[in-house]
């Protein structure tokens, strides 16, 4: 169930009106609704995967439970154990199986020596990734006594399965989303309104944006053979909007709905194009996972308070494994490397700490400075996302090498029958309403807000996708 | 919760003043602008006299050159063939025809593996959706052939949002602003160019389906109407697969002229399927001198 289909509006539109008006004076009641209709919306794609988040709860519920019964730190570290072996099993079979099945065998290939194993046909949970680390957290949290478990399995259980980020996160803590299901839900005005606000514009970005761009990057990455440079130039920047469209749209989705049932859901991206390095990117993308890494295996590695070496061994392990987290494929290995590898020269200048300020242009100077960091960080964000795009990795030199060595302008007219370059008026009017609204969660404020929603509901309407409900990309990780 | 609602509703509302205020305009600058494609050429012709006219997919659309019949016979010809036709929407432009008294001394009417598919192009059916409340022949068509043929009928811009891709922003902007289309409609015929890799294949199907409604009717609705038609296989290369299926065709339609072998050269191909420009002079000669056009 997509968030931008009328299957899903129909679905919102029931559990809102049981929640706020059946239910709302029972708070039991509402966590079991909104239990029910997580569990409806996750087996909407595939029933049978249900069980895996139901063992993930209940182990992850028993075992928090036991590491605080306990003070014993061999047991309580035993039981960490389990519950990792559990999820990251999990994950490591659905996910990561074949890979290593098919690497394995090409890796003896490669050394003449033929051996019989096969890979399995295993179809990836839709969101394996975001409810294993949510879960994660929650036991990793009560062995480190930043929190204390739960006594109710049922506000648990919505916490590890509620639907608006069940399957591409904001990936929570149970530090910050937990009590919210345990405490009393009382209707706001301005909460829920600006949860419509942040959804419309959620929509915006990915029936508009992200929808629009993908159209063309589907055939320029399919084709890049005979593409031009300029087009395959064009293909890298369209996919960057394709992705940030997608995943930060439906984030915004996610956190709109959220509020509108009561509940606030951690901010996941901080308009991370206008980052005026690297650092700041990933400071301002996936916040959510970003921050996860930090916590759960940057920190503890040692994190920058340690010797230069092992800084940036632990800046290597960090984006790697970021890169491999988000699918098996060496393209996401390739896309974490050249992240890390951005990032070495500002840790090694001592340098991925400053930015940290609001963007300010008030010279100038400061506005050039500035624009030719931004654009810059831009450029280069975009090259690593063509290892991300790509089917693998030819794939991606293929396209890498064409692009910086065919060296013609052409602007060619694509099968899908646009230029490869008309997108770009669409491209830039939403940069430019980013960029006057970065200190907000979305454009919808100020004097004319009714205007703008109105504008924006138009180019929706206009200018949307809806002949094909492309999947948000994040489904697959 | 009320004004939270109340909100939400003046919203809701908002969306269906555009949705209904974009159908509208939407419509309207389909219905008055220039034709951009087939189906609005035909729907715009009013008391024509043709003395031939084509009728097919893009089997038709790029190889019939209708100004070298005007050329070598001095009669008038259109190509109406259009990208993906199949049968049932071969009928409807023969439905709009008649219904537009555009007139021909004989129409030609391509049928060959188009026999074994019993839907309508997906192509016909969005150049047909502006005109689905104002035109009876097209909402009866798509009456009988569209699954969403409700919500495209009653909900509002329902129709330009699903089929974005070819009735939506970027074609009504072009329609708005006149923008020319690459082909001369009146004239219709659209050459390909290039020649085709000599070892490219084209597979037909297997086996050919028992019955064709929408043969049968074109052929009802002929007779009805009076109106001479030439039923023709247009050319294939030579690399084709189950050819077999128009042998099976020619005793179902014995009135059927078979051309699938007579172009041979691989030169004058585009892909398999489709002659190019050259091909197309070729045959539309062939066509002159057999039929003494």
């Amino acid at each position: 169930m997509l968030f931008n289909t009328f299957t899903f509006f129909v679905f919102f539109v029931i559990v809102f009106f049981v929640y706020w008006f059946l239910l709302k004076k029972n708070r039991i009641y509402q966590n079991i609704l909104l239990l029910i209709a997580s569990y409806i919306f996750y087996g909407w794609w595939d029933w049978r995967f249900l069980s895996l988040i139901v063992i993930s709860t209940i182990v992850d519920f028993a075992i928090g439970k036991l590491i605080f019964s306990t003070t014993d730190k061999k047991r309580r570290k035993a039981l960490l154990m389990v519950s990792l072996l559990v999820n990251l099993g999990f994950l490591g079979f659905f996910k990561y199986y074949n890979f290593f099945i098919e690497n394995w065998i090409q890796a003896w290939e490669t050394l003449g020596v033929s051996i019989n194993l096969s890979s399995l046909n295993i179809i990836l949970p839709v969101g394996i990734s975001f409810y294993t680390f949510q879960t994660l957290s929650y036991t990793i949290d009560i062995y480190r006594k930043k929190i204390k478990p739960t006594n109710s399995v049922l506000s648990f259980a919505t916490f590890v399965a509620f639907f608006p980020q069940l399957v591409a996160g904001p990936i929570e803590r149970a530090q910050h989303l937990l009590p919210q299901f345990l405490s009393k839900r009382k209707f706001s005005y301005k909460h829920a309104m600006s949860g419509v606000h942040i959804f419309i514009w959620g929509l915006f970005k990915k029936v508009v944006i992200a929808d629009t761009c993908a159209t063309y990057v589907n055939v320029i990455f399919e084709n890049y053979e005979t593409m031009s440079s300029l087009s395959l130039v064009l293909g890298a920047v369209y996919f960057a909007f394709q992705i940030y469209g997608d995943f930060s749209g439906y984030s915004d989705m996610a956190i709109g709905l959220a509020r509108m049932l009561g509940f606030d859901l951690m901010q996941n991206f901080r308009y991370p194009y206008f980052a005026r390095d690297i650092a700041e990117f990933w400071r301002r993308w996936h916040i959510s996972l970003t921050t996860w890494f930090r916590d759960y295996l940057y920190i503890p590695l040692g994190g920058s308070r340690t010797t230069k070496m092992l800084q940036i061994r632990n800046v290597f392990i960090i984006f790697l494994v970021s890169g491999f987290w988000h699918g098996a494929n060496w393209t996401f290995i390739a896309w974490g490397f050249l992240n890390a590898l951005y990032f070495l020269p500002l840790l090694l200048l001592k340098k991925n700490r400053i930015n940290r300020d609001d963007i300010t242009m008030n010279s100038f100077k400061n506005w050039i400075n500035t624009t030719f960091k931004i654009f810059i960080t831009f450029s280069i964000t975009s090259l690593a996302w063509v290892f991300f795009r790509a089917n693998d990795i030819q794939h991606a030199f293929g396209y890498l090498k064409r692009m910086l060595s065919e060296l013609s302008l052409n602007i060619q007219f694509l099968s899908i029958e646009r230029y490869a370059i008309e997108l770009i008026g669409i491209l830039v009017l939403f940069v430019v309403i980013e960029w006057f609204h970065k200190k907000s969660e979305h454009p919808f404020v100020g004097k004319y807000y009714m205007a703008k929603i109105t504008f924006v509901l138009f180019l929706i309407i206009t200018l949307g996708v809806f002949s094909s409900h492309e999947d948000f990309i994040y489904f697959q990780f | 919760m009320k004004q939270f609602l109340k909100k939400v509703g003046f919203y809701g509302l908002l969306v269906v003043i555009l949705l209904f205020v974009l159908d509208m305009i939407y419509t309207q600058v389909y219905k008055n602008s220039a034709p951009r494609n087939k189906v609005q050429y035909a729907l715009s012709l009013e008391n024509e006299n043709f003395d031939y006219i084509f009728l097919g997919s893009s089997r038709v659309e790029n190889t019939i050159v209708t100004s070298e019949i005007e050329k070598a016979t001095g009669k008038k010809a259109i190509n109406l063939g259009n990208q993906q036709s199949k049968l049932n929407d071969i009928l409807l432009f023969l439905k709009i025809l008649e219904y537009k008294k555009v007139k021909a001394d004989t129409i030609f009417i391509q049928v060959d593996y188009n026999y074994n598919i019993l839907k309508n192009s997906d192509i016909i059916k969005s150049q047909t959706l502006p005109y689905i409340r104002s035109n009876p022949l097209i909402k009866s068509y798509l009456k009988e052939s569209d699954s969403t043929f409700l919500k495209n009928y009653y909900l509002p811009f329902y129709r330009y949002a699903t089929n974005d891709y070819k009735i939506g922003f970027r074609e009504i902007f072009s329609s708005a602003i006149g923008k020319k289309v690459s082909m001369d409609l009146s004239d219709g015929y659209l050459p390909l160019y290039g020649r085709m890799q000599p070892d490219r294949i084209s597979t037909l199907p297997d086996k050919l389906i028992e019955n064709n409604p929408a043969f049968d009717e074109i052929k009802s609705f002929c007779s009805t109407n009076n109106i001479k038609v030439l039923f023709f296989c247009a050319p294939f290369c030579e690399n084709v697969k189950g050819v077999e299926l128009i042998e099976e065709l020619k005793i179902k339609i014995p009135e059927l002229y078979d051309f699938s072998d007579v172009i041979t050269d691989v030169k004058n191909y585009q892909d398999c399927n489709h002659l190019n420009n050259a091909g197309a002079i070729e045959f539309t000669k062939f066509l002159i001198d057999t039929f003494r056009l």
